[in-house]
């Protein structure tokens, strides 16, 4: 089911537009200076392959409305799961609350958003598809793995697909409806070699329909998370240190989510918490260098055609030539700032209201080879495969985890490393990168990113860069 | 609240589902009413209001097993939900360990009240809510402060849950919660802006802190000034009772039936063994009334009881629910811990600091993780030096490398003072040679 027009989404979720221009009314008459109402039904199901079987499925739909008023930097927000014009009348009157002020604004009459781009068409929707049709590449994935190293005991396989339809209006009289499909691939393998056990994982994930299984898919997971788990048995955890790092191309990008990108919201910067609310204009790091958070990439887990607050899709630069040139901003950091808004309005659900959140955040392509950075440095480590990130937005402390890499010994890799976690500073190692490759990928694993307790599918790259010194975890 | 029609309603879906070719189902069925209101500098930053119902769906089908779970709990889409639940099921490979879970391991009922519930929660005004959350930003004030800004939240949530399955288990459960929570962001002469964080949580509005809230957040941020790496080397570490968590969630999580299964805990086949140093005792104790976390049964109807998890050191069970226990030929315990407590020892966290020589005092994880698998950790830590006794000097940047076996064998002493408003009432411990970098 893809809803084909703004008038069947309305009709799918039983409001009419003259119903939702008097809730939006409503909304106003405290004072509030702006209200939205985001209706959402998603549909989610997910299998998983256990012992070389696909023995459980699961399904889940979630349908309901939020009502936000906002006033200057204030928002009442209330959401409800039944969608009735009168219940909805209610949740307006509680959400405008909020404002408490003898003035009503007005909200301006409904239009369709004209000239959305959709950045994730999809070719086969999840709603046609049935489990016989799935299961056939979990067995696959399952029955490769096993064929590739005699060690793998044990595989564990997640498939999950969600598409959610989102119908949204706000008192600036903008309404669209959207369609948003997300789906990933997942999996886990416990390996077994004299006694020791390691494990690994890896996963995919795009905004698709069927089509994004494909063998090509398979062969992909296959080979990195066969790869990922063997390394480890000839890994071991190094001597920690402040030492130099080279941070391989692709997923090393979660050094951009955690040591700036969060820092780079604009809640955090309108309130002067974060580390970077005093640099915006300013050189930050090497000229070289520029960082972008992205809705507009094909696909990727991190797109959207427009955010959850009727702001198209954009790619924003971050950081251009070493200059902070934006920081990530919804419609209330916005208003604070005095500029049009970038589109990182997102939520987790109706549940939630909006709040600036990262998209595809990366880094654009440099001009070395990426073995030049690995051939600069004396003592060191290369890393490449990650697990989890955590940033203090004040303090600007940032870590990631590393689950594997390589030792770097008078600029070769040497010794395989593990399970530590790499800490530092983000405004300082964005100014210790001292080397940026010309091989950018953004990786597309299935990163998300949480914030005020909710969560955000977002997706993170980077070419390879040498940042001369971190805090690397160690004996 | 769950009213006969909607017992009725689940009493409806459970038959749908046994009516269309289920050999055993289970209906849960959830509701809650929530509010919560965030301040920023004295002044309103959110509020936000809701209430919600779900319904979770547990289906068996000829050795096969599915789980859907909807808010649309209309009679028809139920339906034709169910239907589609039962149907992709029935696609599913066979798996002989997919049963309803033995009889004999259900709740009985009987129970004195755990005391989940405030029966005054629906008479608690907004006036008084948003009293609760300036209060605490009234208590962040201070002139010799560089304050960048203040924030207080006061939450709670009243939930309801009923769940029926076919083997005639019946069970409903009542509780109510209340939160404050203060975080001040103060600025620091380099430039550096540190956060300190202050909650409180009760299961009933009296029980909330009323005081206290704002002034810990203020002493935590002021803890936090000058912070600065220090050198790497190994040293005692008192790890304060608010981040201790973060080393004993490793060990539960390893305890579970699907790590073990999978053959990814690095607590597979200790049964019995010593896996930490013997002054660790660790006990779920269920059915502690008044305390967060108790309960008489979890999300299958199996009852939970008293278990020692680990005995002066020695791992006597796992987390195994009937699945695992038939996958792995191992007796059923629970799937989950429910409320956690150590025995505890003699000293409060100021006297093991001042025990202490020459250390540090652990007060913040900053990121991190522990591959279940194999036990290795690496943790982003912050907090102060100690010296002869005495806090110095403030650090962060540093990281705490190990394995979780070895660990734990490095566990000096626990304190006497565990939080007891969470559901892990953990002390403040001290360790031995912690290797820092």
């Amino acid at each position: 089911m893809i809803l084909t027009s703004l008038e069947s989404a309305m009709q799918h979720f039983g409001i009419e537009q003259k119903q939702i221009q008097r809730i939006l009314e409503v909304c106003l008459e405290q004072g509030g200076s702006y209200a939205d109402l985001f209706f959402e039904h998603t549909i989610s199901h997910g299998l998983t392959l256990m012992d070389s079987s696909v023995n459980r499925a699961t399904g889940n739909i979630d349908f309901g409305v939020g009502v936000r008023v906002v006033i200057g930097e204030q928002t009442g927000y209330a959401y409800l799961e039944e969608v009735s014009y009168t219940k909805l009348l209610e949740a307006a009157r509680t959400a405008a609350f909020i404002a408490q002020q003898n003035r009503t604004h007005h909200a301006v009459p409904l239009s369709a958003v004209q000239g959305l781009k959709n950045y994730y068409p999809i070719l086969k929707s999840w709603e046609e598809i049935s489990v016989t049709d799935k299961k056939p590449f979990l067995e696959m994935l399952n029955q490769m793995i096993f064929a590739a190293d005699s060690r793998v005991k044990k595989v564990s396989i997640n498939h999950s697909e969600q598409s959610s339809h989102i119908l949204f209006a706000n008192s600036l009289g903008d309404l669209y409806y959207d369609y948003r499909p997300l789906t990933t691939l997942g999996v886990s393998c416990v390996m077994e070699m004299e006694g020791r056990r390691e494990s690994a994982s890896a996963s995919k994930s795009f905004m698709m329909g069927f089509e994004f299984m494909t063998q090509e898919l398979i062969e992909e997971l296959t080979k990195e998370v066969v790869e990922n788990t063997a390394i480890l048995f000839e890994a071991t955890q190094p001597k920690g240190g402040e030492m130099p790092v080279v941070m391989g191309a692709g997923s090393s990008g979660i050094l951009l989510h955690e040591a700036i990108g969060h820092a780079f919201e604009a809640d955090f910067n309108r309130k002067k918490t974060s580390i970077f609310s005093d640099k915006l204009g300013k050189q930050i790091c090497a000229n070289d260098i520029t960082i972008v958070d992205d809705a507009t990439l094909p696909h990727n887990r991190g797109s959207l055609n427009i955010d959850d607050e009727g702001v198209k899709g954009e790619k924003t630069v971050l950081v251009k030539n070493g200059v902070l040139n934006s920081y990530i901003h919804d419609r209330i950091s916005a208003a604070h700032y005095g500029i049009a808004p970038t589109g990182n309005g997102r939520r987790e659900s109706f549940r939630y209201a909006p709040l600036p959140r990262m998209r595809a955040t990366y880094m654009e392509s440099g001009s070395h080879e990426a073995n030049d950075l690995i051939r600069a440095v004396k003592q060191g480590v290369y890393v490449d495969v990650f697990s989890n990130g955590q940033v203090q937005i004040g303090a600007g402390d940032f870590t990631f985890y590393v689950k594997s890499g390589y030792l770097i010994e008078n600029g070769r890799l040497t010794q395989p490393i593990k399970d530590i976690n790499i800490i530092g500073n983000g405004p300082q190692a964005l100014a210790d990168i001292t080397m940026v490759a010309n091989n950018a990928v953004v990786d597309n694993g299935a990163w998300t990113c949480g914030k005020g307790g909710q969560s955000c599918a977002v997706t993170c790259g980077m070419p390879s860069v040498l940042v001369s010194k971190l805090t690397v975890g160690g004996y | 609240m769950i009213t006969e029609e909607d017992k009725n309603l689940a009493q409806w879906a459970l038959q749908e589902a046994r009516r269309m070719g289920c050999s055993g189902c289970r209906i849960s069925l959830s509701q809650g009413k929530e509010s919560s209101i965030e301040l920023r500098n004295e002044q309103i930053d959110k509020w936000v209001e809701s209430s919600e119902r779900q319904m979770v769906i547990t289906l068996f089908t000829e050795d096969r097993y599915g789980a859907i779970s909807t808010n649309r709990l209309e009679k028809e889409e139920l339906k034709a939900f169910i239907k589609e639940g039962i149907a992709t099921t029935q696609l599913l490979e066979v798996d002989a360990d997919r049963k309803m879970p033995e009889q004999s391991l259900y709740y009985k009922g009987g129970g004195e009240d755990l005391k989940q519930y405030d029966e005054h929660f629906e008479q608690i005004t907004i006036g008084q809510k948003l009293e609760r959350a300036k209060a605490i930003i009234a208590e962040m004030a201070d002139s010799e402060l560089d304050i960048i800004s203040t924030e207080s939240s006061y939450g709670d949530l009243e939930a309801y849950n009923y769940i029926i399955d076919s083997q005639g288990f019946e069970g409903e459960q009542r509780g109510t919660s209340f939160g404050v929570s203060a975080m001040v962001s103060i600025m620091d002469s380099d430039g550096a802006r540190p956060e300190g964080f202050g909650y409180d949580s009760a299961l009933r509005w009296d029980a909330l802190s009323k005081s206290g809230i704002g002034a810990e957040a203020i002493a935590k941020a002021k803890q936090k000034l000058g912070q600065r790496k220090i050198d790497a080397g190994n040293y005692d570490a008192v790890i304060d009772r608010e981040v201790i968590s973060q080393l004993v969630r490793p060990l539960i999580r390893a305890m579970y039936g699907q790590v073990l299964h999978t053959g990814s805990s690095f607590l597979l086949n200790k049964l019995g063994e010593s896996v930490t140093n013997s002054k660790l005792t660790l006990i779920d104790n269920p059915h502690l009334a008044g305390h967060i976390g108790a309960r008489y049964y979890n999300n299958e109807g199996i009852a939970t009881k008293q278990r020692t998890l680990i005995k002066e050191g020695v791992l006597q069970h796992y987390l195994i629910d009937p699945y695992y226990g038939r996958k792995l030929h191992m007796e059923p315990t629970i799937n989950n811990v429910s409320l956690v407590q150590c025995e505890l020892g003699k000293m409060c966290c100021k006297e093991m600091i001042n025990s202490i020589e020459k250390g540090v005092y652990i007060t913040g994880f900053n990121g991190g993780n522990c591959n279940g698998t194999t036990g290795d950790f690496s943790y982003g830590i912050e907090g102060l030096m100690i010296e002869k006794g005495v806090l110095t000097q403030p650090f962060s940047e540093m990281i705490i490398t190990g394995n979780m076996l070895s660990f734990w064998q490095t566990l000096l002493e626990l304190g006497n003072d565990p939080r007891l408003s969470t559901p892990l009432q953990i002390p403040s411990m001290v360790f031995g040679d912690v290797s820092l970098s």
